[in-house]
């Protein structure tokens, strides 16, 4: 075997080449992005008319909670205002997250499964990174219109002190919740290295995810708990809004605002670790 | 759907042999796929409890509002968003977009039986398996929980079972109506997530038209959609006298009738385009 | 012919035969000893692998969600050695076939070579680098091409994909250009290259596939099934380019096939492998010696010549007017065969064919297989 530093690939041939540059290529990134952009822009008018039609979806399911809320005054403690900015919240930032990683991960199972995964570890590519960003998705217009119209209408009933301490929370909250998202998403695509079918999952993440826009106070105490740790979909939205609006917040207490901007990156963290284990089985034992 | 299928189609267009075939073939499909119906039903329990949770919540401390009381709304999220509106009838609108794009609907039309007809039994086989291993499981373990109301009376019962019978068929009309559309106007992308907005609000699946306000409340009361959900459940618990519901289940037949003709007029329609164009 | 060709039996086969059996031996086939015969200083080799395996554990799926539940906690695997214990060294600049049978473990070869999969056990290097350890770097100098699947961007342009390659290695503009040239000129892709890849033939996305795994300037290019589907045209033009890159350029190739003119196109050298096992490494040529292939006789007669018996020839079933008969001694010629006839038998013409590697390879697997 030859040993690496003595007789590097260069030397074999006596080519002289300049070394790649180390580090994180971005500007392959944000030339994938551009690409994919330029992919789906082919067909403007269906892609606004998927945005509007997929908002008038939502709307229903959002108007039907405002009935709620304007005959019973209130859900859980939650005033409409409140549950408005909740529920513009949880749009918003499940949207950021789900541009990286939803529509990417979805098929996640089938790119494993006809080799077109193992033909992005030929090429000298972080394969997440390339999944995530040639996969970016532009459909999530009408979430980003509702979720701001929402939170505005929310915002502007509620006495909040807009100053730079709250503006710079609100945006690490966003933040937060986006990194949750996509590290939910995450892991469940790497299920599909271990479990060759992952595609079902999905629809278990919406069942539970449609639990998480209403304020989780409302549920019985073991879910809470489920919610708050091994399924941490309190932190979507429910926590971060709480501590922005000054609601308490069940189980967490003081450790609320802490947990509300930690949970996106620590499980942005196991996510990774998990998808790299998943990646090594896949390597060692799949195939 | 599979070859054999076809093997029993009778040739005559309404002949219910190849409809039964289909519907028990697709029934046998889904019973092999055991993952997903427990999925299935797992997404199931999750919604009724969600629904649970929201009306124990808002009615925390209240009697009654607009004269129902929370044990009738814990009924209504059990039995309504099982039976009633459990299941995810847009995606037919997809099914027809694809065959449409795809040309699948030219050669559907060689077939002995009509295509709607093909879709409707397709979906029904499932349906049923649905309600027998999804629905009944879901209500008995939550009821078990949080109490179910009885039918108001043997006779509002026996109305009931019409009107779920009722319900999936205008759910299935109103799924077609919009999936044939989608030759006409839109994509079919699109049209699945409108059906899916307006049967959202307008069925009362997640709330009932008692609480709308009272304009949207009285447009809500006169489209198909209320017969999904809210119709048949304001029967169940008895809101009206077994005569007026008896006229109020006649109407939603009215509705079923009139989808059925634009049905037929937009598919004989389509049908005529797909042959001229040469599928 | 080769001078001397002991005959091989069947049970011989499942023997490996590694290249030193052979009576031709090429300078690659021994990299490992530094005295060659042409007195070369001889490199380390480009791909060195030694007694490499692949044991795959194939899940048992009881099926259902909880059977998946159940796998995913406590797996019930049985093993699937699709790689056992190959070896082989490859030269910089060598062009090599890997030919074998579906399941045979080429794929899963070459999938290790690239840095896809990681060896169960043997030791692989790939320009000196274990490619699973150092997958990155390792993909930076190898181009790879699997015919069933596309590295361009179906809905763009070709010239888009191109264009991601040089964001993808890195390339600077001025190295990129001159690399899109001479691609663009090599295979003729100037007709077609501003047109989006879901409209080209599959013989032009075969040639865009190949220039695009080639536009970094790869040490090694790996092709799997590179020209499955095309027409022979196509085919032809793939070969006729693979050999080209490899002679010009030094560019080294391996690749594999069902196709055993892509082999003696392209390839002076194959690797055989059956079972997951090494069968044969060698030149092309001393493929038939080696598996003892025998040639085959056929003669025609004007009138029926009755039961004939030829001395050194086993008589195939026939009967009439044509008589087949198989030669087992490679020393004999035509004339001999012809001179050993009973005198005055009817003889209008003779033929004598030689196999054809497709034929060779045929027996052998049906041998095999039976």
């Amino acid at each position: 075997m030859v040993g690496r530093e003595d007789a590097t690939s260069d030397s074999m041939t006596g080519e002289v080449r300049a070394p790649a540059p180390p580090g994180i290529n971005l500007a392959l990134y944000w030339h994938l992005m551009r690409l994919r952009a330029r992919t789906r822009l082919q067909y403007r008018a269906s892609l606004v008319l998927a945005w509007i039609s997929q908002g008038f979806g939502y709307a229903g399911t959002f108007a039907s909670i405002w009935v709620i809320l304007n005959r019973f005054g209130g859900l859980g403690g939650w005033s409409w205002p409140e549950m408005a900015f909740l529920l513009g919240f949880h749009t918003f930032a499940y949207a950021i997250g789900a541009v990286f990683t939803f529509t990417q991960f979805r098929g996640m199972d089938a790119m494993v499964r006809e080799g077109e995964f193992d033909m992005l570890l030929v090429r000298p590519v972080n394969p997440w990174s390339f999944i995530v960003f040639s996969g970016v998705d532009l459909q999530y217009g009408s979430h980003f219109v509702l979720g701001a119209g929402l939170m505005i209408t929310g915002a502007a009933a509620l006495p909040l002190a807009w100053d730079a301490g709250l503006m710079l929370r609100f945006l690490a909250s966003l933040l937060s919740a986006a990194l949750l998202t996509g590290a939910m998403f995450t892991i469940i695509g790497a299920f599909a290295f271990v479990l060759g079918r992952s595609r079902y999952v999905f629809g278990l993440y919406f069942d539970l995810w449609e639990l998480s826009r209403y304020p989780i106070g409302i549920y019985t105490a073991p879910l809470q708990i489920i919610l708050f740790t091994v399924l941490p979909f309190a932190y979507m939205s429910f926590v971060p809004v709480s501590v922005m609006i000054g609601k308490p917040v069940p189980l967490l207490g003081g450790a609320a605002p802490v947990l509300a901007l930690a949970a996106g990156p620590i499980l942005a963290l196991m996510a990774a670790l998990f998808w790299r284990a998943c990646l090594r089985r896949h390597q060692d034992i799949g195939g | 759907m599979s070859a054999p299928a076809l093997k029993f189609a009778a040739f005559h267009p309404l002949a219910l042999r190849p409809l039964a075939a289909f519907a028990t073939a697709a029934a046998r499909q889904q019973a092999t796929h055991r993952s997903e119906l427990l999925a299935m039903a797992f997404g199931a329990f999750m919604d009724v409890f969600a629904r649970i949770s929201i009306w124990k919540a808002v009615y925390a401390g209240r009697e009654d509002m607009a004269g129902i009381s929370l044990a009738e709304m814990i009924t209504y999220a059990l039995v309504g968003s099982t039976f009633l509106s459990s299941w995810d009838a847009a995606l037919i609108v997809r099914e027809i977009g694809a065959a449409i794009r795809s040309g699948q609907i030219g050669a559907t039309l060689m077939r002995p039986v009509s295509f709607p007809g093909m879709l409707f039994a397709e979906q029904l086989g499932p349906r049923l398996l649905q309600f027998a291993v999804v629905c009944l499981p879901v209500i008995a373990i939550l009821a078990s929980v949080y109490g179910i109301q009885p039918p108001a009376s043997p006779g509002h019962f026996l109305l009931f079972v019409a009107h779920v019978a009722l319900s999936t068929t205008l759910l299935f009309l109103i799924a077609i109506f919009f999936g044939l559309l989608s030759f006409w106007v839109l994509e079919a992308h699109s049209l699945e997530w409108f059906m899916r907005g307006l049967t959202a609000l307008l069925s009362g699946g997640l709330v009932p038209l008692w609480f709308f306000p009272p304009a949207l409340g009285a447009f809500a009361h006169a489209l198909p959609f209320a017969w999904i959900t809210y119709y048949p459940m304001a029967c169940y618990l008895g809101r009206a006298d077994l005569f007026t519901s008896t006229l109020l289940f006649a109407a939603g037949v009215g509705w079923a009738l009139v989808l059925g003709a634009c049905i037929a007029v937009l598919w004989r329609l389509t049908t005529r385009r797909v042959t001229v164009q040469g599928g | 012919m080769p001078a001397a060709s002991p005959a091989i039996g069947q049970a011989d086969l499942i023997r490996p035969v590694r290249a030193r059996d052979s009576p031709v031996t090429p300078l690659s086939q021994n990299p490992h000893r530094g005295d060659g015969p042409k007195g070369i200083l001889l490199m380390p080799p480009i791909i060195d692998a030694r007694t490499v395996s692949k044991v795959f554990r194939q899940r048992q799926s009881t099926g259902g969600f909880s059977g998946a539940l159940r796998g995913f906690f406590a797996p019930v695997t049985k093993e699937v050695r699709a790689v056992e214990e190959i070896s082989f060294a490859i030269e910089a600049g060598e062009a090599v076939g890997y030919l074998g049978p579906n399941g045979a473990g080429k794929s899963t070869m070459i999938k290790m070579m690239t840095g896809i999969l990681a060896p169960s056990s043997g030791s692989l290097s790939v320009l000196g680098r274990r490619p699973i350890e150092e997958r990155i770097a390792n993909a930076r100098e190898i181009g790879v091409v699997f015919g069933q699947r596309s590295q361009l961007w179906w809905d763009l342009p070709l010239n888009d994909s191109f264009d991601l390659a040089r964001h993808i290695y890195r390339l600077p503009e001025a190295q990129f250009k001159a690399s899109r040239a001479e691609m663009v000129a090599m295979l003729s892709l100037e007709s077609f290259i501003d047109r989006p890849v879901r409209q080209l033939s599959l013989g032009q996305r075969m040639r865009a596939e190949i220039a695009m795994a080639l536009l970094h300037a790869p040490k090694i290019l790996f092709l799997d099934e590179p020209t499955i589907g095309l027409d022979v045209v196509a085919k032809d033009v793939v070969r006729k380019f693979l050999a080209r890159i490899n002679r010009e350029r030094a560019t080294t190739i391996i690749l594999t096939t069902h196709d055993l003119q892509d082999i003696e196109e392209i390839c002076p050298r194959l690797i055989m492998v059956d079972d997951g096992r090494l069968l044969f490494d060698g030149p092309l040529p001393a493929l038939r010696t080696t598996f003892g292939a025998r040639r085959r006789l056929t003669l025609d007669f004007s009138a029926d010549p009755g039961e004939l018996i030829l001395d050194g020839a086993r008589p195939l079933p026939s009967e009439g007017l044509r008589r087949d008969f198989e030669i087992a001694d490679d020393e004999r010629s035509l004339i001999d065969l012809i001179r050993a006839l009973p005198a005055g038998a009817p003889l209008s013409d003779a033929r004598l064919h030689e196999p054809g590697i497709e034929e060779v390879i045929r027996t052998h697997y049906q041998g095999r297989s039976a």
